[in-house]
């Protein structure tokens, strides 16, 4: 007999999930007091300092100070959330037969597109000082680089220079491309779509 | 009031409380009362208590008294009375202190009164513990049950004194008591507090000085009782009113936005669960053994508040009297406004109920503790018997095992275990109806997980073996959630 489920096969993981966030948090324990500070905390979200083992081996063992770390999780993950996409205007003057630098309205981004002989490649850069930079970088979040009607250009995370690149996808050449398609670009977090 | 993180200290506590009362009080009568009170058995009689009186909650989940509001967060009698009772699971000193005082005054086991009062005093207690938790959590901050509870006494003084100054110029007296001075007009501070103004400090401490000369009731106010426990607060008003302001500047923001919030972390979900394994393999990868710094140590419930309690007066309180803070006159003091107030919303169980009530306290009753026979070895053929003798359809064994996932972390892990095991760890954890259990788990008569005797009887265990076991499964679970990432598992199923 088949293993029959209501919910269909992706309630297992749901089910998963909810027993480990239940063993983590649901048990409260006589004499448990914040283990670790908000600042070492928010520092290993963040990516910018690891827990030391020691440190990590009190965060476990203190659910009191587990339910603080997911509290902390969940206001940076609504904090990184503020930023959901950017958009740019690619200007038609542009000729399309040199390398180009774009840059996104809010100028949190920055597109170079640079001709390599026949082919193109495109990188994508986040300004170091965009407000959800450091969250960006520390958490891999899937982007999306998408033309003005939607299709995907670039898609994958940031790497630790704040970069994303890849060779241009389309036969027509970037600037004649953007032309064609909206005369615009878009930089968007792929699990948002 | 309302703090950071509270759940449990809204005007809908009454109901929580009455709840848990009512439904307590069938329950703790119809147990056997020597081995209830038997000091080894103290933790099975916990379990015992927290199944019954879960089921009896779960029987009453759709009576009008559960649904009723427990707090402005959306939550109702019924899911606050059954959270707590997890906490009295998993803090057993509130039971051990409740225990300790039915031992202290055998009366309370024919006289209903004495035995409420106790069933209140250990939730009353176990609350503020777990708010003072909570606070913690929201905010960051140490805090204590104490300083919830002086929080609590603050809350009402500054709502008693505006409730007199409200009643200007009858109560012309008391307000010249509390302002110190002859006031032969209104005095600008009652309009002031009227429109909005905030308590101040000395008011509190000079409306408890001479409370015992303006009320018949319950003699002398909070800072000044003969147990002293707040006595060291009438020489601090900078203390207060630090207190009343941060209870102030929570309430004007919760009132605008703290559905919202609340609704956010719900239903963020597991999604913080991706951060925990990703913060902990970036450890793994770093470890370096660095040893803690000496400062968080120290500050292991540093609560400055703690320290600037009156030394003296908790140490003339018994041992279980500290535990319990309800338990002293400040308590009754606080008990009898909110109680004046709503007498009349506590519908009386009727008799139905309470045959109820007293059936769920037999069905999870540990009379199996004085005779444990040994279980016989069911074969293959008569597992089916089995099932059937326990009320589940007679392929229930084989359907539940094949629907069981074997890449899950509880079937990893437990894998040498018994699915009634396996199956109680769910039950523990998530309780009987969670919506992503396969179908073939549950019984079909209930829509719901077995209770834990049918498990028993399907792992061919007593109660308290298949108990105890879950309790090693779970340290098992434990072990391994600080091991393997079960993430990845995640992400590909």
């Amino acid at each position: 007999m088949a293993p029959t489920n209501k919910l269909g096969k992706h309630s297992t993981p749901a089910l998963d999930a909810k027993l480990q966030e239940s063993l983590l948090l649901n048990r409260s324990r006589e004499g448990d007091f914040l283990q670790l500070s908000d600042a070492v905390l928010r520092a290993a979200l963040e990516g910018s300092r690891p827990l030391s083992a020691n440190e990590a081996t009190q965060l476990q063992a203190s659910p009191l100070t587990l339910r603080r770390f997911r509290h902390l999780a969940l206001e940076l993950r609504d904090k990184q959330s503020q930023w959901h996409a950017s958009s740019g205007i690619v200007l038609a003057a542009a000729s399309g037969e040199e390398d180009a630098i774009l840059h996104s309205l809010d100028l949190y981004w920055q597109l170079q597109l640079l001709q390599n002989d026949e082919t193109w490649q495109v990188i994508l850069r986040l300004r170091p000082s965009a407000p959800f930079a450091a969250q960006l970088l520390h958490t891999n979040v899937p982007l999306e680089l998408l033309d003005g009607k939607g299709q995907v250009i670039l898609r994958g995370s940031l790497d630790a220079d704040g970069e994303l690149e890849a060779p241009w996808p389309y036969s027509q050449n970037p600037i004649a491309h953007f032309n064609a398609h909206g005369g615009s670009f878009h930089v968007c977090l792929l699990s948002k779509i | 009031m309302r703090l950071p993180g509270s759940r449990y200290q809204e005007h809908g506590w009454e109901r929580v409380r009455k709840l848990l009362a009512n439904c307590s009080v069938p329950i703790l009568t119809s147990a056997d009362w020597d081995m209830l009170l038997a000091p080894e058995f103290a933790e099975t009689q916990c379990q015992w208590y927290t199944e019954a009186l879960a089921m009896a909650l779960h029987f009453l989940r759709d009576s009008q008294r559960c649904q009723q509001a427990g707090n402005s967060y959306g939550e109702s009698a019924h899911e606050l009375a059954q959270s707590l009772l997890c906490e009295l699971h998993a803090l057993p000193s509130f039971w051990q202190a409740f225990l300790q005082a039915l031992r202290q005054d055998a009366s309370a086991r024919h006289n209903e009164g004495a035995l409420r009062k106790k069933i209140n005093d250990m939730y009353s207690a176990l609350r503020d513990k777990v708010d003072a938790d909570n606070y913690q959590v929201a905010t960051g901050l140490p805090c204590s049950p104490n300083k919830i509870y002086t929080w609590r006494m603050l809350d009402t003084s500054a709502h008693e004194v505006a409730r007199i100054f409200g009643n200007w110029p009858h109560s012309r007296a008391q307000v010249e008591a509390i302002l110190q001075r002859d006031c032969p007009a209104q005095p600008i501070e009652v309009a002031r507090l009227k429109a909005g103004g905030q308590c101040r400090p000395e008011w509190i401490i000079n409306w408890s000085a001479t409370l015992a000369q303006f009320s018949s009731g319950p003699g002398p106010g909070p800072l000044h009782t003969k147990s002293k426990r707040f006595a060291s607060l009438k020489n601090q008003p900078d203390k207060i009113a630090a207190m009343l302001e941060e209870l102030n500047e929570y309430a004007a923001l919760s009132a605008t936005n703290f559905q919202e919030q609340f609704e956010l972390e719900a239903d963020e979900g597991q999604a913080w669960l991706e951060d925990y394994w990703r913060v902990m393999q970036q450890a793994g990868a770093h470890a370096s053994n660095v040893p803690l710094p000496s400062q968080w140590q120290n500050s292991a419930n540093a609560d400055e508040f703690d320290l600037a309690l009156d030394a003296d007066a908790l140490a003339e309180l018994p041992a279980e009297e500290r535990a319990f803070m309800a338990q002293d006159e400040e308590a009754a003091w606080l008990e009898l406004t909110s109680d004046i107030e709503d007498a009349d919303d506590d519908p009386a169980l009727d008799s139905e109920d309470s045959n109820l009530l007293a059936k769920c306290a037999r069905l999870t009753m540990p009379g199996i503790l004085h005779s444990e026979t040994p279980i016989p070895r069911l074969t293959e053929h008569s597992s089916r018997a089995l099932c059937q003798a326990i009320s589940l359809p007679p392929d229930y064994l084989q359907a539940a095992s094949e629907a069981e996932d074997q890449t899950s972390l509880c079937y990893r892990f437990l894998a040498h275990e018994s699915l009634g095991v396996r199956l109680a760890v769910y039950l523990q954890q998530l309780g009987p109806d969670d919506l992503s259990y396969p179908a073939a788990w549950l019984d079909p008569r209930s829509g719901q997980l077995p209770t834990c005797k049918q498990l028993a009887a399907l792992a061919q265990i007593s109660l308290p073996t298949l108990r105890k076991r879950r309790a090693q499964a779970i340290q098992t679970l434990l072990a391994g959630l600080g091991k393997v990432n079960p993430s990845s598992q995640l992400a590909t199923s």
